[in-house]
Formats: structure tokens, C-alpha cells, sequence
């Protein structure tokens, strides 16, 4: 779906729910807040203004394609339950990303202390995510830039696909990674600066075409 | 200090280049099933709670009930009790 037809659609429900097009985040906190737990509509409408990108960010930090659905709906239902603490300090859209962030790291720290795979498991060739097209097919099957990016950033190692996508992605100042991954500011410097070499390289030897910025 | 160049303790200016645009406003399409799976599991949340609630609630009202009762019959006024 384009970002038009999907704004579209947003409007239309919009209407359906009776709430105002340019009604900002923070007032429909405020209206989710007044609307009692019986009522779920202004938080749906919340959902939909950010679940794209909540989704992409959990897709791009974790590489977890088939989790990546769940971390971001664990993500909202956090959101909600803490509404009552938000108080407005930030733009709705930070706190919820701070929330984001914290949660797609706490996956990754877990998957690191408890690695799922068995190898000794009878069905570990059903998993999907172990069924890896050939690299050249894949690229022949990638029509759109969003696949690109995806295959580019699935190939970059943790440590520098994890500040590259908080930085570039989200948005997050040097001093909120630094604080999130737990190592200094010239760190994470480095390693944006070398996950941004490394991309554009990489999308280079994979396209063919320069990636355009 | 300024966000983009910062010096290394080598006392080295660090660029950290230009940023990945096309990575600012990328978005990925949810299942249909998204928004209806995220409410039931609001709701179930909800329940949960509510149920602990109810749970801790009924014996912890039923102490108090109690104690204020046994209070009120100890500190009623001695002139009352004659009466």
C-alpha cells in the first residue's frame, strides 16, 4: 500500500470514529485517557499513526521478520498500560519510541543469552528462516527500495546495524545510543560512521547503482 | 559539543558522514490481523488485572470490615456502654 492510499484510508476511518483529522498525538493521549479502558478507539487511531514505522524499526533492529509483528504490538500494549505515566514531556512519538527501543534491545539481549536453535530438533529444516535464497536470486527479486534496504541492513553485523538504524532511522541523538547500548559517545560515533560506509558499500556491490540520498 | 564531530580520545575529529535518508521515513505494512490481535490482547491484559483485582480485593476488604468493627466496639464512650 503507498503512503497516500494508506493516509487515505487513516481519514476515512478517522471519520468512521468521529475524531478530528488534525487532532495531535498528545490530545488524543488525553482523549484515550478520558475514554476509559472500555473504550479502545482513540488508542486504535494512535496505533495506526505510528505502526508502520514502530514495525520497520523492530523488523530493522532485531532482523526478526517473523517476531517483528509481535515485538511491535508488545510494544503498544506496553504504551497503553503506561499512558497514565506519560506526562507530556516529550512529543508522544519520542516516549513511544524510547519504549520501542528499550524493548527490541531487551529481545536481542535475550536471544544473545538464549539461543533458540537446536540442532539436534528432527524439524529444524521446516524453518523458514533457514530456507535462504541464493543471494543473486534474491536481488533479481527485489522490485522495491524497501527490499533493498532490508536485504543491506539484514547483511550488517549487530553492532553496527543496531546504532545506524536508532540513529538514522529513529532518529535517537548520539548521547540516547550511547546511553541505550551502554559504551561511549565516540563509539557510537565510529560505528555510525562505519555501518554508513559499510551500507552504502555494500548496496553498491549488490544493486550496481549508487544508493541515492 | 557538537553532535556530528566529536574528537576520539586521540584528539582525531570524528565525521560520522551522511546519514542513510532513505532509511527517515521508511514504514512496513502490518497484517490485516494487526489492530484486532493488539485490542484482544489489551483486553485480556485487562482482565488479568481485573481479576487480581477482585482476587486480593474481597479478603483484604473483609480484614478491614473486621478491624474497624472490633475498633468501634473498643473505643466506644464508657457513658454509652452505661446507658
Amino acid at each position: 500500500m503507498t503512503c497516500a492510499t494508506s493516509r487515505r484510508s487513516n481519514h476515512n476511518r478517522e471519520d468512521a470514529l468521529g475524531i478530528d483529522h488534525e487532532i495531535t498525538d498528545e490530545e488524543l493521549v488525553e482523549l484515550v485517557r478520558d475514554a476509559g479502558e472500555g473504550d479502545l478507539r482513540p488508542f486504535d487511531r494512535l496505533v495506526e499513526r505510528h505502526r508502520g514505522r514502530v514495525l520497520a524499526n523492530c523488523r530493522y533492529l532485531t532482523r526478526a521478520a517473523a517476531d517483528s509483528e509481535d515485538l511491535a504490538q508488545e510494544v503498544f500494549l506496553k504504551a497503553f498500560f503506561a499512558l497514565g505515566r506519560f506526562e507530556g514531556r516529550s512529543s508522544f512519538k519520542t516516549w513511544l519510541q524510547r519504549i520501542k527501543i528499550n524493548h527490541c534491545l531487551n529481545y536481542l539481549e535475550k536471544k544473545r543469552r538464549h539461543p533458540s536453535l537446536d540442532i539436534d530438533d528432527p524439524d529444524i529444516g521446516d524453518l523458514e528462516e533457514l530456507h535462504v535464497a541464493p543471494d543473486a536470486e534474491r536481488r533479481v527479486q527485489m522490485g522495491s527500495e524497501r527490499e533493498r534496504i532490508v536485504f543491506v541492513l539484514d547483511s550488517l553485523a549487530e553492532t553496527l546495524r543496531v546504532p545506524l538504524v536508532l540513529r538514522d532511522a529513529d532518529g535517537a541523538s548520539y548521547r540516547e545510543i550511547a546511553g541505550e547500548l551502554g559504551i561511549g559517545l565516540s563509539a557510537v560515533k565510529m560505528r555510525i560512521k562505519r555501518a554508513r560506509e559499510e551500507f552504502r558499500s555494500r548496496w553498491l556491490d549488490a544493486f550496481g547503482d549508487p544508493l541515492s540520498d | 559539543m557538537n553532535d556530528d564531530h566529536d574528537r576520539n580520545p586521540d584528539g582525531e575529529s570524528i565525521d560520522t558522514g551522511h546519514p542513510i535518508t532513505a532509511l527517515r521515513d521508511i514504514e512496513e505494512d502490518v497484517s490485516d490481523s494487526f489492530m484486532a490481535s493488539l485490542n484482544r490482547r489489551i483486553q485480556r491484559r485487562m482482565l488479568a488485572a481485573d481479576v487480581s483485582r477482585l482476587t486480593w480485593g474481597g479478603p483484604i476488604r473483609i480484614v478491614l470490615e473486621f478491624l474497624s468493627l472490633i475498633f468501634s466496639i473498643g473505643g466506644r464512650d464508657p457513658d454509652e456502654q452505661k446507658e
